[in-house]
């Protein structure tokens, strides 16, 4: 599929690492390979895009980052998330489903969708 | 890419860092330790990675377009390089990666926002307030600029020649026919004015008889002022000088030195009429030079300016006190003939209107206003620099000025004259004032004190506030006592009428050999009518007592106090307020301590050495 348009990456973008960092902390570039491989390439930022955007929401407060020594010896810089970014994700998601649901009730999603039946139940 | 620049400043010539750059790019944990890490130079960090150089030198382009703080540099440079040291390590080439990494310029300018906000609260309030008062600052120069730059750069173009117009009646008369000529040679002849102030004085002063001598030994000098008498016109031409000063070659300032030279020829002539009704046996004389001097202040009014009417207007009374004098002193000098002729030509003076004319002040005001103001050719324009410098110099003279030392004056100014009214409303706002004032001089006194006058109501409110007053700055200066000419009008035509009326009562008693009872008898033989006492708006206050007639007005505080003149706390009359020369209120009696009285026009009181 090709990358989406700017505009939705935007509001996109932070919502996907938030909900990348909700399972742990993550590095930048490990953050980077998640998102490319588990959305198939559709929100494959740039990478020049997702260190400006970690620290977009580091100045926030939705995440943390820590300096620390990986598996490797290399100091990385870890994200987690905090108890504020659990909260922004939390009504994130909400309005995403919301959103997914009235498309899909103007047939733009389409019926048959996996996980149709959840987003008319949450 | 490295700047050559940068890499001579820290390099120490072997492709390393200085020791000096070392030392300021240590941070302070490791120089207590002895060690030279330099961890706070970014490019040494990337420098110092594996990092092939072509990835290096993205990174060193990115973390320097940045324009961050130090130790923000680092911990991006290092991130950075991380990334990239991770990207080699899942096995991604320098190509993809720097593929993947995007452009750097967006990249820099995407974390440079982003690390700004990560910035601590008081540096966002001072950038906040910095750029308030940046913006401040800018809109302060432009809205300078918005005024100063029309200021600046302005000039006035002046269309109408008021000094021609000024000119234009003694241009247009005959040389033979002007009497200017004549009275610059008198006035040069003349013992200086110094030498003769000295020695003025009245009839039965002590220095009259050197004074008397000094008269008669002037009289061919004074008879060339005689001649010039009987001249139809004055004929004075008035030449501008030319200067830088905008003003200068205006009817604002156009020479009057005529004024004084008038005045004081008009005076001597008097006093030598004094001398002739001293020594001579009949009044031909002595009515002879009366009627000169009234020419004389005929000729003073021929052109048309306000001030030129004062000083004929001073020169008229001046005649009257003398006729006054003479009256009281040897009525027998005078013939009836005399009498009629005099009181035929006082009364004709001026037209019948010696008033002086308040509306030829619209002239020197529109002179003024095309002289610092642009004109946008339909009536309006802006304050010129040059305008507004004459403005504020001109303040100067009235008390209240304005200037301020340079150079900060020349930077203030454009603001400061940003204040004052555009030409249109200017010119608007002085015809307005103008209107009330020719409405109110054109009612008698005693009708004008029933009401407040709206010019000075109107005028004292531009006067009293200091944003009105800059705003109508040029009404503020022209017109503050316009109000007191149309009451110094009104003095004028009482001390005529009162005059008339002593003729009147000096030919009543010849004809029945005593006074009348009452001013009516007098009219319509001797007098067309009864005059009025222009504070009262009733006739004129007539009595006898001692078997003198008295005449007088009740003068300003408008009672009748039986033709007893003002006194002050010893008992002493007061002359001067009884012969009415100031026109006085009750507050300025309290304030001398002078107990209030009537203005005597009648007999004349003799004031010492006045002159």
């Amino acid at each position: 599929m090709n990358r989406i348009e700017r505009e939705l990456m935007r509001g996109a973008g932070p919502v996907a690492v938030l909900k990348l960092l909700q399972r742990g902390e993550m590095y930048g570039y490990e953050l980077v390979e998640a998102i490319a491989a588990r959305t198939e390439g559709v929100l494959d930022m740039g990478q020049s895009t997702l260190y400006p955007m970690l620290y977009n929401l580091e100045a926030k407060r939705l995440v943390r980052a820590s300096w620390r020594e990986g598996e490797t010896g290399r100091r990385r810089k870890y994200y987690a998330l905090t108890d504020r970014g659990k909260k922004r994700l939390a009504t994130e998601t909400k309005q995403w489903r919301a959103l997914a649901s009235a498309m899909q009730k103007l047939g733009v999603l389409g019926e048959g969708l996996p996980g149709a039946a959840q987003l008319e139940t949450k | 890419m490295m700047s050559t620049s940068r890499m001579m400043t820290d390099s120490d010539g072997r492709g390393g860092l200085s020791l000096v750059a070392r030392l300021r790019t240590t941070p302070l944990r490791d120089l207590m330790r002895g060690r030279l890490s330099a961890q706070l130079h970014y490019r040494h960090l990337v420098l110092a990675s594996d990092l092939p150089p072509s990835i290096q030198s993205c990174v060193v382009s990115v973390v320097r377009r940045t324009r961050l703080w130090r130790n923000e540099k680092v911990e991006v440079a290092r991130e950075l390089i991380g990334h990239f040291q991770d990207g080699f390590d899942a096995g991604r080439s320098s190509d993809e990666l720097a593929s993947d990494f995007g452009d750097p310029l967006t990249a820099a300018k995407l974390i440079r926002r982003a690390k700004k906000r990560q910035r601590p609260a008081w540096w966002k309030a001072w950038r906040l307030a910095f750029r308030i008062i940046t913006a401040f600052i800018l809109l302060l120069v432009i809205t300078y600029l918005y005024f100063a730059v029309p200021y600046w750069t302005a000039s006035p173009d002046p269309k109408v020649d008021y000094v021609a117009q000024f000119n234009a009646e003694a241009r247009a008369s005959d040389p033979a026919d002007r009497a200017w000529p004549l009275y610059q040679q008198a006035s040069e002849a003349l013992p200086d004015a110094k030498t003769v102030g000295i020695i003025m004085s009245r009839p039965g002063d002590e220095n009259w008889p050197g004074y008397s001598a000094l008269l008669e030994e002037n009289r061919p000098t004074l008879d060339v002022v005689r001649q010039g008498a009987r001249k139809p016109a004055l004929g004075y031409v008035a030449v501008s000088p030319t200067s830088d000063d905008i003003l200068d070659g205006g009817y604002f300032n156009v020479p009057l030195e005529y004024l004084s030279v008038m005045r004081r020829l008009a005076m001597l002539l008097l006093d030598d009429a004094r001398r002739l009704e001293q020594s001579e046996d009949t009044g031909d004389a002595v009515t002879d030079t009366l009627i000169a001097v009234l020419n004389m202040a005929e000729q003073t009014r021929e052109n048309e300016v306000m001030i030129c009417d004062l000083v004929a207007g001073a020169i008229f009374n001046a005649v009257i006190d003398a006729l006054n004098e003479m009256l009281a002193d040897r009525p027998e000098l005078f013939t009836d003939e005399h009498l009629v002729t005099l009181a035929h030509r006082i009364s004709a003076f001026a037209d019948g209107d010696p008033t002086a004319r308040i509306g030829a002040e619209r002239r020197a005001f529109a002179d003024l206003l095309q002289r610092i103001y642009t004109d946008d050719g339909e009536g309006s324009g802006h304050l010129t620099m040059a305008g507004g410098d004459a403005l504020i110099s001109l303040t100067d003279y009235s008390g209240f000025g304005l200037e301020l030392p340079e150079p900060i004056g020349a930077a203030f100014n454009p603001f400061l004259m940003a204040g004052v009214a555009d030409r249109g409303e200017m010119q608007a706002k002085f015809d307005e004032l103008m209107g009330e004032l020719l409405s109110e001089s054109a009612l008698p006194m005693w009708r004008r004190r029933e009401t407040p006058s709206a010019f000075r109501t109107k005028f004292d409110e531009l006067a009293d506030s200091s944003i009105q007053k800059l705003r109508y700055l040029p009404i503020v200066l022209m017109m503050p006592a316009l109000d007191h000419v149309a009451t110094a009008n009104e003095m004028v035509i009482q001390r005529r009428d009162a005059i008339l009326a002593v003729i009147a009562l000096e030919l009543f008693r010849r004809r029945h050999g005593e006074w009348p009872a009452m001013l009516d008898e007098l009219s319509p033989k001797l007098l067309p009518s009864v005059p009025f006492d222009r504070y009262a708006g009733t006739p004129i206050q007539y009595l006898v007592r001692d078997g003198r007639p008295v005449l007088y007005s009740v003068g300003s505080d408008g009672e009748d106090h039986g033709g007893v003149p003002p006194r002050d706390a010893s008992g002493t009359p007061r002359l001067e307020y009884a012969r009415g020369r100031f026109s006085v209120s009750l507050d300025h009696y309290t304030k001398f301590g002078v107990t209030p009285g009537d203005w005597i026009l009648w007999p004349p009181a003799q004031m010492p050495n006045s002159n």
